[in-house]
């Protein structure tokens, strides 16, 4: 690096300073959920009076994991976490890409009505009474489907893959019609390849579970 | 022949793949749909060369239709008298009048502001100084490892931060309590303290959120143009005035964003934290619009009433949305949309 050479003392005060605060934080995010894994190892004749500062198990048992892992209940919650979840994923992505996939191209007549439309559900929520509600009238109440179907297709996500589409280059579109057949379809399935090359998996599931399309360099 | 030609250009010209110099009827096609999408045939002929797209929309309208615009038009009940027998009664103003009449909606109202207003001035900075701080970092290995350890909080639940806060905070054996101790503090029980709960929720917001949020700032900041760093070196200047001239200009828009977004949650405060670190101790000063909806609406069965709170805070954020995102787009040319 060509800084090498020119850093003074200051600076690397400086950059000690930075790493560790940056070291502090860590240690603030982490102690707590260590401390607590390390009560969940711990004999369980030792619990009580469990240091809160300490790491490390006192003696060691795995008793507490296996209890929970054979409980009916805990294994019932782990499986309906899981189906509802995937289903809930699979439900919203088909129907938001497939939404965002028309909304991107450009000249789709109403896209700005449409666009509009979308906006003012990000900005007027009325609140969930009125969800309640119609969970009721749906007759969905106490069953996992209000849970897999509530909001599943949300504004934000919409918007986030409208830009990532829009972003696609235009040549990579024009290409199929240079070959005949697939001339006649809507191109997406022209793109999915190239989208499976840009987007993996990881990247499609910190977007269905956050909403964040950014990643880092 | 001629037909099926250009049936085909035609339904293939809407997704740009019809390059404009195609001959025959597919380049008149091409050529119409270029401006912008205004057709000689009005609506029907325009439909019949984009239906494939409004087919795959289908789900997706039908489901915001009925997820998200339903329940506008169910948030009419908060102008009538709700029944268990419909039909509904309708009133007009008079839940607001009894919402604005009770001291208790002042309360919530209060509790809100106070907590929103905390996480804006102490939550809301947090992120920024954390993505400057790792983006000073000149090994990629430490940075990826402090990134990792303190992504992990986000994906954990509020119902699992409440119990590693109580934990955390306990005055008998929680770290917090026995680090004060060990300084020669009285330990004090920070969930049942009137005075420190909101602090509570302010800390483990950003215990919880920082790390991770701090990853749009940082995503911003990679996107910055090397070129300045290095004019900014040629002029002289020092890491501070790197982050100050260069860095900070850069990531304007994402604050800009973002606080856009923290705005129209303002009246917000997140219901889900609050409920699982609320207490019978504690309830009253921690008690936001999103719990007393909650509690009026569906444990107490005051459905008229609760939504009429709902509406309020929906109309406030509505408002707060707008006014930031005009403001922005004034100063900074960026808006949210």
């Amino acid at each position: 690096m060509a800084g090498q050479s020119r850093r003074t003392p200051l600076e690397r005060v400086e950059y000690v300073l930075i790493v560790s605060t940056l070291l502090l934080l860590v240690v603030f995010t982490l102690q707590p959920l260590l401390n607590l894994l390390a009560l969940s190892l711990s004999d369980p004749s030792k619990v009580a009076g469990f240091s809160g500062l300490s790491i490390f198990p006192d003696g060691f048992s795995p008793d507490v994991w296996l209890l929970l892992l054979q409980h009916p209940n805990v294994q019932r919650g782990i499986f309906n976490s899981v189906w509802m979840t995937a289903t809930s994923v699979c439900i919203g992505v088909f129907g938001t890409a497939l939404m965002a996939w028309g909304m991107s191209r450009p000249g789709l007549p109403g896209r700005r009505v449409i666009f509009i439309m979308v906006l003012i559900t990000i900005v007027f929520e009325p609140g969930i009474i009125p969800d309640y509600f119609l969970m009721k009238r749906l007759g969905l109440l106490n069953t996992p489907w209000s849970v897999i179907m509530y909001k599943a297709v949300s504004a934000w996500y919409l918007i986030i893959l409208i830009r990532f589409f829009e972003e696609i280059p235009k040549e990579l579109l024009k290409r199929p019609s240079w070959t005949g057949p697939i001339r006649s379809r809507p191109s997406s399935w022209s793109c999915c390849r190239w989208l499976s090359r840009r987007w993996p998996p990881s990247r499609c599931s910190t977007w269905c579970c956050t909403g964040t399309s950014s990643s880092g360099r | 022949m001629a037909g099926r030609n250009e049936h085909r250009a035609v339904v293939a010209g809407p997704g740009g793949n019809v390059p404009v110099t195609d001959g025959g009827t597919g380049g008149q096609a091409g050529a119409l749909l270029a401006d912008g999408g205004r057709h000689a045939g009005g609506f029907p002929a325009a439909f019949r060369q984009w239906w494939p797209y409004y087919a795959m929309m289908a789900p997706g309208l039908i489901f915001f239709f009925i997820w998200h615009y339903v329940p506008i038009w169910e948030a009419k009940m908060a102008f009538e008298n709700v029944r268990i027998i419909p039909p509904n009664i309708w009133v007009g103003w008079k839940n607001f009048e009894v919402l604005f009449a009770s001291p208790i909606f002042y309360q919530v109202l209060a509790n809100t502001l106070i907590i929103s207003g905390m996480k804006i001035l102490f939550v809301f900075p947090v992120p920024i100084i954390v993505a400057l701080l790792l983006n000073e970092l000149r090994s990629g290995k430490l940075r990826g490892a402090v990134q990792s350890a303190i992504y992990l909080p986000h994906f954990l639940s509020w119902v699992v931060i409440a119990g590693v806060f109580i934990a955390l905070l306990s005055p008998t054996d929680g770290a917090v309590n026995q680090i004060q101790t060990a300084m020669g503090f009285e330990p004090i029980n920070y969930m049942t303290n009137t005075g420190t709960i909101r602090w509570v929720l302010v800390v483990s917001e950003i215990w919880r959120s920082a790390g991770w949020d701090s990853l749009l700032y940082l995503a911003a900041i990679f996107a910055i143009d090397p070129q300045l760093y290095e004019a900014a070196e040629m002029d002289g200047a020092n890491r501070w005035q790197k982050i100050w001239h260069v860095t900070i200009p850069g990531i304007v828009p994402t604050i800009a964003t973002l606080f856009i977004l923290n705005m129209g949650m303002f009246l917000s405060a997140d219901l889900n934290q609050v409920i699982n670190m609320q207490n019978a101790v504690n309830a009253s000063t921690i008690d936001i619009i999103d719990t007393y909806v909650y509690r009026m609406g569906l444990s107490t069965g005051e459905y008229a009433l609760a939504t009429a709170a709902g509406l309020f805070k929906a109309v406030i954020g509505m408002a707060l949305v707008l006014i930031s995102h005009f403001v922005s787009k004034r100063l900074t040319g960026k808006g949210v949309w």
